[in-house]
Formats: C-alpha cells, sequence, structure tokens
C-alpha cells in the first residue's frame, strides 16, 4: 500500500480539513495613538509561535517558550521589530523611544506585547503618516496585522497585509461640517462635566430674580420685572460668552498661553468670589463685569480641553467654532433650565435662604476646596 | 512537512507558511509535478479546490505514477461530491497500483455513496494484511473503519476503533476531532473533554470544547470558551476571513442557536464543498428555519451520491418530508 500515505493526507482525515482549519491564522495586532505634538505611542502584539519561529525562541527544545528565552533575543527582535514597522511623515521615518515589554494572551495563545512612544519631526504640510508593517509576511502569506489608529477624533482600523503592508493615517479626513458637529458635541460635553464652569455660571446668576433691600445680610426682595430680570441674565452670559470666546480662540492659535495650573487655581478662585459677592456684597452689580473678567480665564481652561482633543490642522476653523458653539449651546441650556425655576420661586423663603443663602455658601465652599487642591 | 504539520496539528497556520515558501512559483503553470503537487495541497486548504485539481491534473500529465496524485484528486473529487470521476479515479488506482490501493480508494467511496457494508469488508480487509498499527496509514485505516461503522448506524463500533486508534497512534487532529464530536453526540460528554487536551484547540475542537462544558453542566467555563470563540470569530471577519466554514456554522447553529445564520452560511459552504458533514449541517439549518429550497438541495444530493447515514437517518427522513417527498428514497 504505498500510496496509502498519500491517501491518508487525501481522503480520511483530511477530507476534514477544510473545516478544521478555519481559524487562528496567524494576526498581529497594531495599535497607534497620536500623543501631543508629533508624537505617536504604538503597541504591538505579535504571535510569540511565530515569534518563537523566526527566532528559534526555543532554546533548550523543550516545545514551550518561557520569558527568559523571549528575553535573551531582546536585542535582536527589537532591531528587527523596528525595520519592519515604521511610522514615516512627509519628513522621513518616526524614531522609536525605549520599547515596554510584555506578554499579551488572545483566547489560548500568547503574544509578546511591545509598547513604545515614537517621535516625528514636524510635517512640512498635512497632518499625516504612514504605518507599514512588514513582520511575518516573508514566513506566512497569511499572517495579517489588525491595526487600530486614533488621531486626535478621528479613529481608524484596518488590516495590513503582504499586498497592502502600508495605510496613511491622518487628523483630518472628515469635512468642515462633520469637524464642526464632533467638536460641538465635545464643546456641549465639557460644559456639562465641568463642575467648575457651571458653578461659577450658577453662582452669578443665582442673585438675577432679587434685589437687595437693605444693607444687612439676607435683606433681599423679589424682582418683580421680567424683562429686567432676563436682561440681567443675557449681560452676564453674553459677557462670559464673549470673554471665553476671545481667550479660548487665542490660547487655541497658539498666540496667547498662560500656565494651566494657574488658570485652574483662578478658575477655582472665581467660583469662590461669584459666590461670596452674593452672600457680602452691598449690592448685586458688577456681575456682567465679572462675568467678563473671569470668562477670559475660564476661556484659557475651555482651551486646555480642547487641546487634549487636538484641533485637526486642516479644519482648524471648524473645531474652533464647533467647540465654542458647544460651550455655549452647553451654558445655554443651563440657563433655560435654571432661570424659569428661579423666576418660579423667586417670592419664596427657600429661594432666599436654601437657594441664595445656602447654595451661594455651598459653592463658596465648592470653589474653596478646587482651589486648595489645585495649589497643593 | 509544513503540510502534514498543519494535518497533525489542524493548525492553518502551516499552510500559510507553506504558501509563503512557495510565493515565486504561486502563479506559474510550468513547474515540477512536485511543486504543482504542494500547490494543490494548499489551494485546497484555501477551499480553491478547482485550481488544486487543475495543478493535481498538471502534475499527473507529467508523471502518472506518483500515486499521492491520483489520491488527491480521488479526495477532491469527493469534496466536490463528483462521484463518478472519483469512481474513475478508483479504477485508475486500481490498475496503475494494484487491487489493495483500489481496494482503499473503494473502501471510501463505498461508504461515501450508500454501500457501507461493502467498504467495511474491503476497509477491515486491509486493517487485516497491513502490518503498520500505528503509523499513519493506521491512522488513516482507523479513521474509515470508524467512520464506515458510524454511517452504518454502529457509532459505538465506530468510537471504540478511534479511540483504540488514539492511543496507540500519532493522534492526528481529524481523528481527534472525530472522536470528540462523536463522544459529545454521544453524551459522554466527561471523556469527550478528556480527549479535547490540546492547546490551542482548532475552532472545530473549541466548538466541541463548549458543547462538553455545556453537557456537564460547566456554565462558567462554557460561557468562557464561547466568549473566546466569538473572539477568533470577530478576528476572522475583521481579517477578512472566510466564516462559511464548518466549526463557524456549527457554532452559530448549536451554541448560538441561530439557524438562520447558520443557513446562510451552510449554503455559501455548499457551493463549493458537499461531503456528508456539510450536507449534516446545512439539512438542520434548512430544518429548523422550515427552508424547501436547501431541502430539495440536499435531497438531490442525496440521490445524486446514493449516501445513507443510518445515524442521521432522522434528519434525512425529515428532510426528504420538508423537501415535498414523502419518504427518502
Amino acid at each position: 500500500m504505498r500510496w496509502l500515505r498519500g491517501l491518508l493526507l487525501a481522503t480520511g482525515l483530511c477530507l476534514a480539513v477544510p473545516s478544521v482549519w478555519a481559524h487562528s491564522s496567524s494576526t498581529s495586532i497594531v495599535e497607534v495613538v497620536h500623543l501631543q505634538g508629533n508624537d505617536f505611542s504604538l503597541r504591538l502584539d505579535l504571535p510569540l509561535r511565530e515569534l518563537s519561529l523566526v527566532f528559534s525562541l526555543d532554546q533548550d527544545q523543550d516545545g514551550r517558550v518561557t520569558w527568559a528565552e523571549v528575553l535573551a533575543r531582546r536585542d535582536q527582535i527589537e532591531s528587527w521589530m523596528q525595520k519592519g514597522v515604521q511610522l514615516r511623515n512627509d519628513q522621513g521615518p518616526c524614531v522609536w523611544g525605549p520599547t515596554d515589554w510584555a506578554v499579551a494572551r488572545y483566547e489560548e495563545e500568547f503574544s509578546l506585547s511591545l509598547a513604545s512612544r515614537l517621535s516625528c519631526e514636524p510635517p512640512r504640510q498635512a497632518d499625516s503618516a504612514a504605518l507599514t508593517y512588514q513582520l511575518f509576511f516573508e514566513q506566512d502569506a497569511f499572517h495579517r496585522a489588525l491595526f487600530k489608529a486614533q488621531w486626535g477624533r478621528d479613529q481608524v482600523s484596518g488590516v495590513l497585509s503582504p499586498n497592502r503592508p502600508e495605510h496613511w493615517l491622518s487628523a483630518a479626513r472628515q469635512g468642515f461640517w462633520g469637524v464642526l458637529w464632533g467638536y460641538l458635541m465635545e464643546g456641549v460635553w465639557h460644559i456639562w462635566i465641568g463642575a467648575d464652569h457651571i458653578v461659577f455660571l450658577l453662582g452669578l446668576l443665582l442673585p438675577s430674580v432679587l434685589l437687595r433691600r437693605g444693607t444687612r445680610f439676607g435683606q433681599w426682595q423679589s424682582q418683580s420685572d421680567f424683562w429686567a430680570t432676563l436682561r440681567q441674565v443675557l449681560a452676564v452670559v453674553t459677557a462670559f460668552t464673549v470673554a471665553h470666546s476671545i481667550t479660548l480662540g487665542l490660547a487655541a492659535l497658539g498666540l496667547v498661553s498662560l500656565p494651566g495650573p494657574l488658570v485652574e487655581a483662578v478658575i477655582a478662585a472665581s467660583v469662590v468670589v461669584a459666590a461670596l459677592g452674593n452672600l457680602f456684597s452691598r449690592q448685586l452689580g458688577f456681575r456682567w463685569q465679572m462675568a467678563f473678567g473671569f470668562g477670559l480665564i475660564h476661556g484659557f481652561g475651555f482651551a486646555s480641553v480642547l487641546g487634549e482633543l487636538g484641533l485637526p490642522s486642516q479644519q482648524m476653523a471648524g473645531g474652533l467654532l464647533g467647540f465654542n458653539l458647544g460651550v455655549e449651546l452647553g451654558q445655554l441650556a443651563i440657563v433655560m433650565g435654571f432661570i424659569p425655576l428661579a423666576w418660579w420661586l423667586r417670592n419664596t423663603a427657600i429661594y432666599r435662604w436654601g437657594f441664595m443663602v445656602a447654595g451661594s455658601a455651598g459653592i463658596a465652599l465648592a470653589g474653596g476646596y478646587w482651589l486648595v487642591e489645585r495649589l497643593a | 512537512m509544513l503540510f502534514l504539520a498543519a494535518l497533525e496539528q489542524g493548525d492553518p497556520r502551516w499552510l500559510g507558511q507553506a504558501q509563503a515558501a512557495l510565493a515565486p512559483w504561486w502563479t506559474q503553470t510550468e513547474l515540477p509535478s512536485d511543486t504543482l503537487f504542494v500547490r494543490a495541497l494548499i489551494k485546497q486548504g484555501l477551499h480553491d479546490f478547482d485550481d488544486a485539481r487543475l495543478d493535481l491534473k498538471r502534475a499527473i500529465a507529467a508523471e502518472p505514477d506518483r500515486p499521492e496524485f491520483w489520491s488527491w484528486l480521488f479526495a477532491l473529487d469527493l469534496v466536490g461530491a463528483n462521484m463518478a470521476p472519483a469512481g474513475a479515479t478508483c479504477q485508475e488506482i486500481q490498475s496503475r497500483f494494484g487491487p489493495q490501493e483500489g481496494d482503499a480508494c473503494l473502501g471510501v467511496l463505498h461508504y461515501r455513496s450508500g454501500r457501507a457494508r461493502d467498504g467495511l469488508v474491503l476497509l477491515d480487509r486491509l486493517a487485516a494484511r497491513s502490518s503498520d498499527r500505528s503509523g499513519s496509514s493506521a491512522d488513516w485505516l482507523a479513521f474509515h473503519r470508524g467512520e464506515a461503522r458510524r454511517v452504518l448506524g454502529q457509532p459505538q463500533e465506530g468510537l471504540a476503533i478511534w479511540l483504540a486508534a488514539l492511543k496507540s497512534g500519532s493522534r492526528p487532529h481529524g481523528l481527534r476531532l472525530a472522536a470528540v464530536e462523536l463522544l459529545n453526540d454521544l453524551g459522554r460528554f466527561a471523556e469527550a473533554d478528556r480527549l479535547n487536551d490540546q492547546r490551542p484547540r482548532s475552532d472545530a475542537m473549541l466548538v466541541q470544547a463548549i458543547r462538553s462544558a455545556r453537557g456537564l453542566g460547566q456554565t462558567e467555563q462554557a460561557t468562557a470558551l464561547t466568549r473566546a470563540f466569538r473572539a477568533r470569530l470577530e478576528r476572522q471577519m475583521a481579517r477578512g476571513d472566510m466564516t462559511n466554514e464548518r466549526p463557524v456554522i456549527a457554532f452559530w447553529l448549536d451554541i448560538e442557536q441561530q439557524p438562520a445564520k447558520a443557513l446562510t452560511l451552510a449554503r455559501q459552504a455548499w457551493a463549493t464543498q458537499r461531503e456528508p458533514a456539510d450536507a449534516v449541517l446545512y439539512g438542520r439549518a434548512a430544518l429548523l428555519v422550515r427552508d424547501q429550497p436547501a431541502a430539495r438541495a440536499l435531497m438531490t444530493w442525496v440521490k445524486d451520491t446514493g449516501f445513507v447515514d443510518q445515524s442521521q437517518k432522522s434528519l434525512f427522513d425529515a428532510l426528504a418530508v420538508s423537501a415535498g417527498e414523502s419518504r427518502r428514497p
């Protein structure tokens, strides 16, 4: 039965082959995240089985690859990896930083997980970089790298293969309206989660439905002229908006900058000042001026958030406008929720003592807490 | 060697390595017969059966006295359920390589075309004459002798042959999978679980592991294994790999209990691959979804091949009814 061995490969066990070879083709994982400026973080999970075949990692040939056996080839693996995986822009290849080594588990198999930071030269033109992956392709025609990349708000994923080993990453793939909408949502989100901005604004708006009746503490009477209240609210909100828009724009464009810790501390102080003004000021005027003055500082705070998000270089106007509009809309939603309630309750002791006194005191305490925390 | 490793471990990555080694010759037609042969093996692993058959025919034209070329041609005929060409190939094998080689081929052809008892006689006779008790030839014979018995409605006897072979042989993936699947079918989950011990598991073995864990009431283990399978599937989809393989169809059918999804994939698979195992998955999904065209297609296949599987009698009877036939022929 000289052909039986051939038949073994064929008819019997092999006929099941198409059904059982459905799985676990050789796959690497690549994750790239754009950091500040021209730096990227890159994580690479390389299947240990394939790595072992390339580098003969199983030195003692016991059928197992130990961590020590992997580390013994550290220099060779890093050099090979840096040749096979490249990030470059129009100024040339980005430079690898030190690489952290770890093990990642994918179901029943292990991968070598390498993480590093790559620094690129500032690009001459567009914010884009090419990710090239060419590991294992010579050894395995079915090997693929699944990549995920994040650049600002842009996220892409895909497959790198022997036929398509390169993918261009870019920060500016969306059109003007797409960018505007995305940043608008970020602005709304930021004002809603930014408690210091909200309480500062509420602190300034609390007295809008009241008038000072005397000079003693707690001597207020309710406002009877709705239009006067509305004018005050509009003045405060407009002053705050104009002020923070100015500094947000200037800071986002890199024309003006202030140290972040100082900005954060002054924002906290603004909350305290606004609240204490409600409690101890002999008159309730100057609030739009306060909104304007501190609004300039709050604008720097918004700018730092925008800085973390990153503005797409080719859609800066859309991003800046969208973010600012988002902040205004978020702010407007708060005002529109608060003013009807305040107007409705203005004649009650609950408003005067509960909202105005206790509320302002609470805001002052919160601001004081943030101030101490941010100065620490 | 790489292909043997793939068979032994059920790991397709060896195939990728074989293709990489053949890359310079992947599109050429004027090649030595050995190269054409290896390329055919890789192509069939990629479900490119037509091209694989072409390469084999070229190899045979160049060297007609190579038995392995003919055996693979026979195998591909069976994958496509082309029983007449498979029979002709068996005759060619018999005339070129002798009666024993012919019996081996016919033994398989018989039990795949409704003559399991005749096939079993031939295969058992071969086993009695063979001096190889533990090598790959023995594994091959054991697989087919067991499968012929299972088809005859004697699953316990078939299983006993497989388990005995696994104790003494090299434990090839196909044989282990067959045994584990049958153990699960028979409700012998603990034994199936013990036999499913190689890591990492193939997709097919992972599906069987989930079945075993569920059968044993190991809910957490079953959930973890199901999650692992889903992760593999997601990765395959991200890679753009085929997802109409038997284990994936079985996963949707038995584990996720989504017969409509399983039916879609089984229908795709049926376009290129028409073996009994494909028919069973396709038929089960068709019945659950009440898909009459699929039932009719399967009944046509039964008539064309003459295939009879006593262990799946109720399935094929139900398909006959669904197809509008009163009883199975």
